[in-house]
């Protein structure tokens, strides 16, 4: 599929289905368009140079109301990555219902967020931080009595939200989003993990890390109009248990249908692979997108990461490459210092990419490709708009 | 998650990551320095808020050829701050650790660093963990006697332990929390798919 130059402020028709994957590089944030103006936001990362959540960014440029529109926040899971902002999101989304893990429905958690969100850090956010800001505001609307006030916790097998039938000009169209994870034994996993988290008396403080594998994060899958979409979250491979991905394979609920679309999970890591997925669950050559990740000495793709997905479907995009640059410049003594220690500093990316697919029910589609965002090709990045 | 360093020569994207550098050629002596935390404050200027971490810095003091006299208990050098950092470690190697920056002199994108970790002093190595938050100055120190030195300082926030009173009070605010927005109520089973997206 060849992507096409367009202009991104140009909202979707009514009857046009539209999936955006944005990333900068670290982060990542799924808008979708699934007919009539109903919106639904999946996890939330930060257009920096704006400082405005990526989602709440586009929206405005497009037109779009998000108090009016946006009908579902959804927090796959509570890792940095996939959160920043996501207070601000459910905040200017005021009429939409909030999603999270069924792995994260539990006291214990709720104690963790509301001892570790006082902000332990002085300076860098933490998923925690931002599940503080989300807890603070569903409970100013329980307090107003605002509706939707109640959150909804996703485990495989659960609708999550169904439209039903509405007449779009010519056609109809439905929208089901129905969750395929995490399922019970993951959920339980997590839930055991999150009460060994929990801060005991004499313990020195520190961030919380990240739960690793990500085994509860939340897996979607929407059928807008007979357009199905996957969406992988960071969920990982976890063989020979009742979870990750041949696990989810394997669900009795599953569509005929393939899916058509596919959001790579985990940044496309080989942790996160399932063959399985590849030939039971998606059409051949499925739009494929990923967002990439770094931090520390972990880059995600790697370059085998690529290969391996490219070969799959030539159909592959990513939203930035997951580049360093050399850091700013700074005065001599420092520069000079820094070298003389044997340490470097590099600046992470942070430029904003965006791939937007839309398409008509019965219709083809069509890839966009915004900002930093390219299609893998081979060995290298196309560049976007190359027509 | 498999931990993988990406070479830039295996790399499919065009980048312009700088060489690494081979951090033996630098050796530089280590002083450590005890300094009083009210001063410490002075020089990272940084709003500790409540609580006031305890902490021991390390110096590297750069241009090291200038014969220096043995601190004595008198005297204090001062450092003039040209860069702070706010750092949190984000993965430990053998000789260096990884972290993420955050420029408290001039904000600005986020930056990592690969940083030696024989520039953590012997007492804050232990503090040397995943998530660990440090402060990082680069300066000059200025001696007593006049002499002048660059100087790059990092020292890790010793948090506070947590206090019963900090967990039970978390507890009591997420009880409240949760029973006013619903959380932790049972799942309703009713709107499960059971088979239902066959149709
Ligand atoms: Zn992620």
């Amino acid at each position: 599929m060849t992507p096409e130059k367009n202009d991104e402020s140009r909202p979707p028709s009514s009857d046009e289905v539209e999936i955006s994957v944005f990333g900068p590089g670290f982060g990542e944030c799924i808008v979708l368009h699934v007919g009539e103006n109903n919106w639904i936001i999946v996890d939330s990362c930060i257009q920096v140079d704006q400082k405005v959540p990526a989602a709440l960014a586009y929206l405005k440029k497009i037109g779009v109301n998000p108090g009016d529109a946006v009908r579902l926040v959804i927090a796959t899971h509570w890792h940095d990555d996939h959160i920043r902002g996501i207070g601000k999101v459910l905040e200017a989304c005021n009429t939409a219902q909030f999603i999270c893990s069924e792995a994260l429905n539990t006291a214990e958690f709720l104690t963790l967020v509301r001892a570790y969100g006082k902000r332990i850090m002085m300076q860098q956010t933490t998923g925690i931080d931002e599940f503080n800001h989300v807890l603070d505001i569903l409970g100013k609307r329980a307090k107003s009595a605002t509706r939707n006030d109640v959150p909804k916790f996703a485990i495989a097998d659960r609708i999550l939200w169904d439209k039903g039938n509405s007449r779009l000009g010519n056609t109809s169209i439905s929208c089901r989003i129905s969750a395929l994870s995490p399922t019970d034994a993951a959920s339980l996993a997590s839930k055991l993990e999150i009460v060994d988290l929990l801060p005991h008396e004499k313990d020195s403080k520190r961030r919380l890390q990240a739960l690793t594998p990500n085994q509860a994060a939340v897996v979607l899958w929407v059928n807008v109009g007979g357009v199905h979409v996957l969406l992988g979250s960071d969920l990982e491979e976890i063989s020979g248990s009742n979870m990750g991905w041949s696990t989810i394979v394997q669900s009795a609920i599953l569509p005929e249908q393939k899916a058509r679309f596919f959001k790579i999970p985990h940044h496309g890591s080989r942790t996160a692979h399932c063959d399985s997925v590849w030939s039971d669950m998606l059409e051949a050559n499925p739009i494929a997108v990923l967002t990439p990740f770094r931090n520390g000495s972990v880059t995600l793709p790697t370059p085998d990461d690529l290969r391996r997905i490219i070969a799959l479907s030539p159909n592959t995009y990513v939203t930035a490459a997951p580049t360093l640059s050399r850091s700013r410049k700074r005065i001599p003594a420092v520069e000079r210092t820094i070298k003389e220690i044997g340490g470097s500093i590099r600046q992470i990316q942070h430029v904003m990419g965006h791939v937007r697919f839309r398409i008509r029910p019965l219709g083809i589609g069509k890839i966009e490709l915004f900002g930093s965002a390219a299609q893998c090709m081979g060995e290298n990045f196309r560049p976007k708009c190359n027509r | 998650m498999s931990i993988q360093t990406t070479s830039a020569s295996e790399q499919l994207w065009q980048d312009n990551v700088p060489e690494k550098r081979d951090s033996s050629s630098t050796e530089t002596p280590s002083i450590i320095n005890q300094i009083g935390s009210d001063l410490l404050l002075s020089h990272f200027g940084q709003p500790i808020g409540r609580i006031i971490p305890t902490t021991v810095e390390t110096v590297t003091t750069i241009e090291s050829s200038v014969v220096q006299p043995p601190p004595s208990p008198s005297r204090q050098d001062t450092f003039i701050s040209l860069q702070k950092w706010e750092g949190t470690v984000s993965y430990i190697g053998e000789e260096s650790f990884m972290a993420c920056l955050f420029d408290l002199t001039a904000p600005g994108p986020d930056e990592e660093a690969e940083i030696p970790i024989k520039e953590i002093s012997l007492d804050d190595r232990e503090l040397l963990k995943p998530g660990a938050v440090f402060y990082w100055s680069i300066g000059y120190q200025d001696s007593k006697k006049g002499q002048r030195t660059r100087a790059s300082k990092i020292r890790f926030r010793r948090l506070p332990a947590w206090r019963i009173e900090e967990i039970k009070g978390a507890e009591d605010d997420a009880r409240k929390i949760g029973d006013l927005i619903g959380w932790t109520r049972e799942s309703d089973s009713d709107d499960y798919l059971l088979g239902e997206l066959r149709k």
